[in-house]
C-alpha cells in the first residue's frame, strides 16, 4: 500500500492539493490592487521578483498559498486567498476516489471544473485541484455566480 | 509621463500628450466640456480611479486638475487628438521597471497594459493613447469632415 501527501484547504468547502501544487504559504505579502478586473483576480502579489495573480474567493483574507500552474506559461504561479492555513495530509491509494460521488450541492460547486481526481478526507470526497485550470475563463466565471 | 487620477497612477509616453491645459481654459459646448487644441474642439472626460465610472469631464469640478490632450500618430503620418482627459497631477517619471498583468485578470477592453515601480518604489499601471481610446470607445466618436466635435451621446 502506497501513500500520498496531499494538502487540504478550506475555502467553502474542503479542496486538496497535489504536494507539487503547493509552493509557499505566504502570511504577509505585499499586494497591489488592479483595476477593472475579473471579480474574483482583482490583486497582485509581488512574490520572488515576480507579480502573480490572486484567486480570491473569500472577504479579505491575508493568508496566500502559491501554487504552481504546470503547463501554463504565461502564467506559472497563482496565489489562492484562504482564511485557514492549509493542512498537509497523507492518504493511502484507496482514499482516492473513482469519480467525485458528491451530493447536490457539491456538484454544482465550480472547483469541480478544475479536480483532477478526488480523494476521501475524512469520510468526505474532496477534489483534487489542478492549480492551471483555475485560470481557466469559464471557471472563473463560475466562481463570480456560484 | 506619470498622471494620477485619485488613487490610480499611469504612466504613457511623453510624446502622446500634446498639450496640457488648466480648468479654466475648459469651455462647454451643450453638456459637453471642451477645451480647443489647433482650432478644433477636444472633448474632455473623466474617470474615477477604480475606472469603473467613465464620463465627461464635470466642468464645476475641475478646481485643482490638469486637462491632457491625449496624441497618437496616425497612418498617414500626423498627430491625431480626439479626446482629453481630466487629470490630478502631472509629472515627469525617470526610467522604470515594467512587469506586465496576467492577461487573463484582466477585462477585455482595459487600458492597463502593464505594471511599473517607479524610482520612489511606487507601483503604477502602463497604458497608452490607443488604449485608452479602446477604453473611452463608448463616449469618442469617429471624427468626421462635417463636424469637428467627435463625441458620441
Amino acid at each position: 500500500m502506497t501513500t500520498t501527501t496531499l494538502w487540504r484547504v478550506e475555502l467553502d468547502r474542503p479542496l486538496a492539493l497535489l504536494e507539487p501544487s503547493v509552493v509557499e504559504l505566504v502570511t504577509d505579502g505585499k499586494e497591489l490592487r488592479v483595476p477593472y478586473c475579473q471579480t474574483v483576480l482583482q490583486s497582485l502579489l509581488w512574490w520572488r521578483g515576480q507579480w502573480i495573480p490572486i484567486l480570491r474567493t473569500t472577504g479579505h483574507s491575508p493568508t496566500l498559498l502559491v501554487m504552481r500552474a504546470l503547463n501554463r506559461p504565461d502564467c506559472p504561479y497563482i496565489a489562492l486567498a484562504m482564511a485557514k492555513a492549509p493542512q498537509r495530509c497523507t492518504v493511502t491509494d484507496q482514499a482516492f476516489a473513482p469519480a467525485l460521488a458528491l451530493d447536490a450541492a457539491d456538484a454544482q460547486s465550480p472547483w469541480h471544473h478544475c479536480a483532477l481526481s478526488a480523494v476521501d478526507i475524512e469520510s468526505r470526497i474532496v477534489p483534487i485541484i489542478d492549480p492551471a485550470l483555475c485560470l481557466d475563463e469559464a471557471f472563473l466565471e463560475g466562481l463570480v455566480t456560484a | 509621463m506619470g498622471i494620477r487620477l485619485g488613487a490610480l497612477y499611469l504612466a504613457l509616453p511623453g510624446d502622446q500628450i500634446s498639450q496640457i491645459n488648466l480648468p479654466n481654459d475648459l469651455q462647454r459646448h451643450l453638456n459637453m466640456p471642451y477645451i480647443t487644441l489647433a482650432g478644433r474642439r477636444i472633448p474632455v472626460l473623466q474617470v474615477d480611479d477604480q475606472l469603473s465610472q467613465v464620463r465627461a469631464a464635470d466642468p464645476h469640478a475641475t478646481a485643482g486638475h490638469y486637462i491632457i490632450s491625449l496624441a497618437y500618430a496616425d497612418a498617414s503620418g500626423p498627430l491625431v487628438t480626439r479626446f482629453a482627459l481630466q487629470v490630478d497631477a502631472v509629472q515627469k517619471l525617470a526610467e522604470l521597471h515594467h512587469y506586465p498583468i496576467p492577461t487573463l485578470m484582466q477585462r477585455p477592453n482595459s487600458p492597463l497594459l502593464g505594471l511599473f515601480t517607479d524610482q520612489a518604489q511606487q507601483q503604477g499601471f502602463v497604458t497608452d493613447v490607443q488604449a485608452l481610446e479602446r477604453f473611452f470607445n463608448h463616449l469618442i466618436e469617429t471624427p468626421c469632415d462635417d463636424h469637428d466635435y467627435p463625441l458620441a451621446g
